[in-house]
């Protein structure tokens, strides 16, 4: 059985080694749009949370130049500085890089990235928002001081074995909306399924890190350290619990639950960074798709 | 619970994939249970935290007709708005830090310990609580002014410039007469945030 087991590790090792090389050479992502719009951009880094996990705001850092500690049962991440400083930041990157780092999850010299990043949702943006994300990011200031270094304990400070992981768990098929005709449910689902990534935290995930998306929205022991349980918010739950379309909506705008308390831990991150910026026809259509979610 | 969580994740992980060597199972195990902590019932708090409860309990009905007031659809009631304010004024500051005597965190308490290390920060926010919410009720016949644009407030400026380091850091310490200028819903979402950053840090979930 043990050696069985050594066998399949060794195979693993070996065909993800193998697809991985193949992998990183062949496929920088070429996107069908090059103009981006500055604008759309900086609202989509504000909703899909690049400014709140790249920005120490609370610790005084500047603007995108890296994140705050994530402490996580692997190790403490950092996101990098997203700057346009040619050495320390992405101020040396094309779009087609950038586009590859989202799409792919890997770098330019073709590593491949954790899913502390959560790329496997920025992977389903349209060339479009990419574009205009990049736009926005060759606007923001150089800050020529890099972010610490990952502090990961063994054996997850080994990059190498997130190809094993990105060949299992990564799904990089481009987001398909569900057969809908209703306009307020497909942009629900883009935003909620891409963009604002609520699956990130409210899924649960298996022994690997990786969501089970067969519980989509079910509730989830949190990956931060000391942060507990994350509730469901599938439309069952939503509906049981009292939510309305309106209450939902008002939430992610103000941070403020219909009985009035208030939301807590990186919630109450996720309001004030991210959806306390977006457009109220924007939060109604992810308040509407989750609660009407097929 | 352990059990619990283990035999889900690793019955999930067998059927859905192959199955993946058993030292790395072993590991990530070991990892697994640090990221589950018991649930906490809440009912049958006695003595001083159901009194804090009590207290937070009417700090949320007071965030509730707010909120009423201020998600839209109703008529601007200044007077309600004075109301709930000076109850909130009323639970603030020491009237609520001393609700908080050191290690009280009994069953069913949600209070963090690191409350009592880090107090100073602690009775700040009690005290932030206070002064906002007295900020709120000088600004009460200021109306609520939407950002016009949530586009460019997000922006702060136009372009150039994704973000300037000063709006993403957003005002620093704001005075009782800075508040009593501002369109009263800006007000109220910095109460919203005081109350947010307190839980965020010293209130576990249930
Ligand atoms: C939950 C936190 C989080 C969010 C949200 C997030 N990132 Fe990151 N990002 C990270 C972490 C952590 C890394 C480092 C990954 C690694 O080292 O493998 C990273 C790495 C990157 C990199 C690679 C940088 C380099 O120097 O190689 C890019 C580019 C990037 N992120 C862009 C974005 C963009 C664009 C967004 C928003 C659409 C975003 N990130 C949102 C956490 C985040
Ligand atoms: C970074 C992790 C994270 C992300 C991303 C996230 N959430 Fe949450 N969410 C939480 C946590 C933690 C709580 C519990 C908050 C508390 O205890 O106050 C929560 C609570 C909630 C609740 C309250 C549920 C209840 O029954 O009380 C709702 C609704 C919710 N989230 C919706 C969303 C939506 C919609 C998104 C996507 C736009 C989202 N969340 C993204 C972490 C997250
Ligand atoms: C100085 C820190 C602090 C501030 C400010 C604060 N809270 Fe709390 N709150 C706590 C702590 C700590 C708990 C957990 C108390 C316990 O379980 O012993 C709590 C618990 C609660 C509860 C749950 C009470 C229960 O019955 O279990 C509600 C509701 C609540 N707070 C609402 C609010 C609202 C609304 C505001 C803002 C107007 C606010 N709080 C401001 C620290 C704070």
């Amino acid at each position: 059985m043990r050696i069985k087991h050594a066998l399949l590790v060794l195979a693993l090792i070996i065909t993800s080694w193998g697809s991985w090389s193949l992998f990183t050479k062949s496929a920088p992502v070429t996107l069908n749009v090059t103009q981006g719009d500055v604008n759309r951009g900086a609202y989509l880094a504000r909703a899909s949370g690049c400014i709140a996990c790249h920005s120490a705001t609370s610790a005084g850092g500047r603007a995108l130049a890296g994140g705050a500690a994530l402490e996580t049962p692997f190790g403490t991440f950092y996101a990098p500085n997203l700057t346009t400083d040619q050495e320390h930041g992405i101020g040396a990157w094309t779009l087609q890089q950038f586009a590859t780092a989202l799409r792919h999850g890997t770098s330019p010299d073709g590593q491949p990235y954790y899913p502390a990043f959560p790329y496997s949702f920025y992977s389903k943006l349209t060339d479009q928002d990419v574009a205009d994300l990049w736009a926005a990011f060759q606007t923001v200031p150089a800050v020529a001081k890099s972010a610490p270094e990952h502090n990961l304990s063994f054996p997850f400070n080994l990059r190498f074995g997130l190809n094993i992981w990105q060949s299992l768990f990564f799904d990089q098929t481009e987001f398909t909306a569900a057969e809908s005709t209703d306009p307020q449910y497909a942009r629900g689902e883009y935003l909620v399924e891409s963009v604002t990534h609520c699956a990130a935290c409210h899924t649960p995930r298996n022994l690997f890190g990786a969501l089970q998306h067969q519980q989509q929205f079910a509730g989830s022991a949190s990956l931060l350290q000391g942060e507990g349980s994350i509730p469901a918010i599938t439309a069952d739950h939503l509906k049981q619990t009292g939510w309305s379309q309106s209450d939902l909506s008002y939430a992610l705008q103000s941070g403020i639950k219909p009985d009035g308390d208030v939301f807590g831990g990186s919630m109450a991150e996720v309001v004030k960074d991210g959806t306390a910026y977006m457009q109220k026809q924007d939060l109604q259509a992810i308040a509407y798709y989750l609660l009407n979610r097929k | 619970m352990y059990n619990n969580i283990l035999t889900k994740n690793f019955t999930a992980v067998t059927i859905t994939r192959l199955s993946l060597p058993t030292l790395f199972l072993v590991i990530f195990c070991t990892l697994a249970l640090f990221i589950s902590q018991p649930s906490l019932a809440h009912n049958g708090a006695t003595g001083i935290v159901k009194e804090r409860m009590d207290l937070m309990d009417r700090l949320k009905v007071a965030m509730k007709s707010l909120a009423t007031i201020y998600r839209g659809g109703q008529v601007y009631d200044a007077q309600q708005v004075r109301e709930a304010a000076t109850i909130i004024e009323q639970h603030s500051a020491n009237t609520m830090a001393r609700l908080f005597p050191e290690g009280s965190v009994q069953h069913p308490s949600t209070a963090k310990a690191n409350i009592w290390r880090n107090w100073d920060d602690f009775a700040n926010l009690a005290d932030r609580q206070q002064l906002i919410s007295q900020g709120l009720f000088s600004a009460a016949d200021n109306p609520p002014q939407q950002q016009n644009s949530q586009l460019s407030n997000m922006m702060g400026t136009p372009p150039p410039s994704m973000l300037s380091n000063s709006q993403l850091m957003g005002a620093s310490e704001n005075t009782a007469e800075d508040y009593a200028s501002m369109p009263s819903n800006q007000v109220f979402k910095k109460l919203t945030d005081n109350c947010s950053s307190c839980h965020s840090r010293f209130r576990a979930k249930n």
